[in-house]
C-alpha cells in the first residue's frame, strides 16, 4: 500500500467514524428500511399481529434494496410457546438454532439478548463482559416509540459480528 | 429517626440460650433471628453486589435463599468479591449457592437454623419459573448489570406486590444507587424514568453499557442494599426510597426521601 493509498484509508476511516456519531441519522436510515406499524409490547393482546410483522420485517432486510443485510441470518420465527422469545437461525461456521428474548418492555426497550444453541454466539444489549455487548452500538439509536423490532436489532448484531471478525488495528497503522 | 430495639433487652438473655453460636451476635444486637428462619429471599444476579447480599441475608438467619443468574465464572469476575478459582466455569447462582450452604448448612448447625437454597442457571427475561418464585418469597433483591433485566423484575413484582431492593453501580463503577421499592407506597423503579419524575436515578442511561465494577463501590452499595432488605423483612427503622453512593471525589452517602410515584407511570397505573 502507497503512502497515498494509506491516507486515503485514513480518511475514509475518519469519514466512518464521524458518520457513526451521527446517531439521530442512522436512526432515521434504519427506520427507512422498516418502520413498524402495530406497536405492542410481549404483554399486550394486539402480541399476535406484532410478532407477525417482525416476522415480515426480517424478510425485508433479507431482500432490501442493499441485498441481504442480515447475511448471518437465515429466518426468524415468533415462538407460540412464548411471547418473549423469537427463535433464529444463525450462520456461522456452522449453522445454528438460537434464541433471541424480548423484555416485557418490547419494543420501548430493545430485545435483551441472541444465545445460540452450542453458545458458539452470545450477545446482549447490555453485559458486563464488553465481548458479548453491543453496548454503545444500541444506545441512544434504539427508537423508543416502538417502530424498530428484532430485525433493526440483528443489524446491530450483524455490525458487531463485522467489528470483532475484523477488528480495526489502528496501533498497526501508527 | 431512632431505630427501635427488634428484641426487648430482658429477651435477649432467653433466646440466646437456646440459638447456636453463629447466630449469638444478631440476638445480642436484638435481631429476632427466629423470625428470620421463616423468611425467603430471592437475589437476581449473582455477581459483585448479589454475592454480599446473599452472604450478609445467609449470615442474618434468613430461612431460604432462591439465587439466579445467567453467567459463569470467569477471571474477570475476581476484582469484585466472592469468587475464587475453584469457581471458574461454575454458574455463578450454583457457586455462590454453593459457599451460602457450606456456611449455614453444617452438622453441627440444629436443622431449624439450616437454609434451603435453590440455585437457577437463566436469564430471567422471558423465564417462565420466575413469576412463581417471586409469588413465594417475602422481598426480592435486584442486582443486576442490565436495565432490560431490571425493568423486567420490576414489572413482576409490582404485579405480584413483593417488595424489592435494587442495587446498581455507575457506569465508571464509581457511584452507586440503591432503590427500595414497597409496591403502590413507593415509588416502583419505572417512576424514575420518562419527563415527569422528581429524582433521575443516575444509571438510567446504563441500556446498551457495558459496565465498569469496583469492589469498593460494590460492597457498600451491597451491604446497604441488604440493610434496606432487613428493615423490609423485620418492619423496623426506616427505608428509603432512594439512597445515593458516591466514592467519586470524596464519600457520601446521600438518603433521598421525598420522592412520589411518577403521575404518569404505567407500570403504576396498571398495578396500584
Amino acid at each position: 500500500m502507497s503512502f497515498d493509498d494509506l491516507l486515503e484509508e485514513l480518511e475514509a476511516l475518519e469519514l466512518l467514524l464521524r458518520s457513526s456519531r451521527e446517531k439521530r441519522g442512522l436512526e432515521n436510515k434504519l427506520l427507512e428500511l422498516y418502520s413498524f406499524s402495530t406497536i405492542a409490547s410481549p404483554i399486550d393482546k394486539d402480541w399476535p399481529e406484532r410478532a407477525k410483522e417482525e416476522e415480515r420485517a426480517f424478510w425485508v432486510f433479507k431482500q432490501s434494496k442493499y441485498g441481504d443485510i442480515l447475511p448471518h441470518f437465515l429466518s426468524l420465527k415468533a415462538s407460540s410457546q412464548n411471547n418473549q422469545y423469537f427463535y433464529v437461525i444463525f450462520k456461522g461456521e456452522k449453522i445454528e438454532p438460537s434464541i433471541i428474548k424480548v423484555p416485557r418492555l418490547y419494543p420501548e426497550l430493545p430485545p435483551n439478548s441472541l444465545v445460540s444453541i452450542n453458545k458458539s454466539i452470545e450477545v446482549y444489549t447490555s453485559h458486563t463482559d464488553p465481548r458479548k455487548c453491543l453496548g454503545n452500538l444500541v444506545k441512544g439509536r434504539w427508537d423508543e416509540r416502538g417502530r424498530m423490532g428484532v430485525a433493526h436489532w440483528l443489524l446491530f448484531v450483524e455490525i458487531y459480528l463485522v467489528l470483532t471478525n475484523n477488528p480495526v488495528k489502528l496501533k498497526g497503522l501508527l | 429517626m431512632i431505630v427501635m430495639p427488634l428484641l426487648p433487652p430482658n429477651e435477649r438473655r432467653k433466646i440466646l440460650l437456646r440459638t447456636p453460636e453463629m447466630f449469638s451476635r444478631l440476638i445480642v444486637a436484638g435481631i429476632p433471628v427466629e423470625d428470620m428462619l421463616n423468611k425467603k429471599a430471592l437475589i437476581v444476579g449473582a455477581g459483585g453486589l448479589g454475592v454480599i447480599v446473599a452472604d450478609i441475608l445467609a449470615r442474618s438467619g434468613i430461612g431460604a435463599l432462591y439465587i439466579v443468574d445467567r453467567d459463569i465464572v470467569t477471571e474477570a469476575n475476581f476484582n469484585r468479591l466472592g469468587f475464587s478459582r475453584d469457581d471458574i466455569r461454575k454458574p455463578k447462582a450454583e457457586a455462590l449457592a454453593q459457599k451460602i450452604e457450606k456456611l449455614r448448612n453444617s452438622e453441627t448447625v440444629p436443622k431449624k437454623y439450616r437454609i434451603h437454597v435453590e440455585a437457577f442457571h437463566e436469564d430471567i427475561i422471558g423465564w417462565p419459573k420466575l413469576e412463581k418464585i417471586i409469588s413465594k418469597v417475602d422481598i426480592v433483591f435486584s442486582c443486576l448489570d442490565n436495565e432490560e433485566a431490571r425493568r423486567e423484575l420490576n414489572f413482576l413484582i409490582m404485579k405480584l406486590k413483593k417488595p424489592m431492593v435494587d442495587g446498581a453501580t455507575s457506569i465508571d463503577g464509581l457511584s452507586g444507587t440503591v432503590i427500595s421499592i414497597v409496591p403502590c407506597k413507593t415509588p416502583c423503579y419505572e417512576c424514575y424514568y420518562g419527563s415527569e419524575t422528581s429524582v433521575k436515578v443516575n444509571h438510567v442511561e446504563r441500556i446498551g453499557y457495558c459496565d465498569a465494577s469496583i469492589a469498593t463501590t460494590m460492597a457498600i452499595v451491597a451491604s446497604i442494599q441488604a440493610d434496606q432488605g432487613l428493615k423490609i423483612l423485620l418492619n423496623y427503622g426506616k427505608v428509603l426510597p432512594m439512597i445515593r453512593v458516591n466514592l467519586r471525589d470524596n464519600v457520601s452517602v446521600l438518603g433521598i426521601e421525598n420522592v412520589k410515584p411518577r403521575k404518569n407511570c404505567p407500570i403504576h397505573r396498571r398495578f396500584c
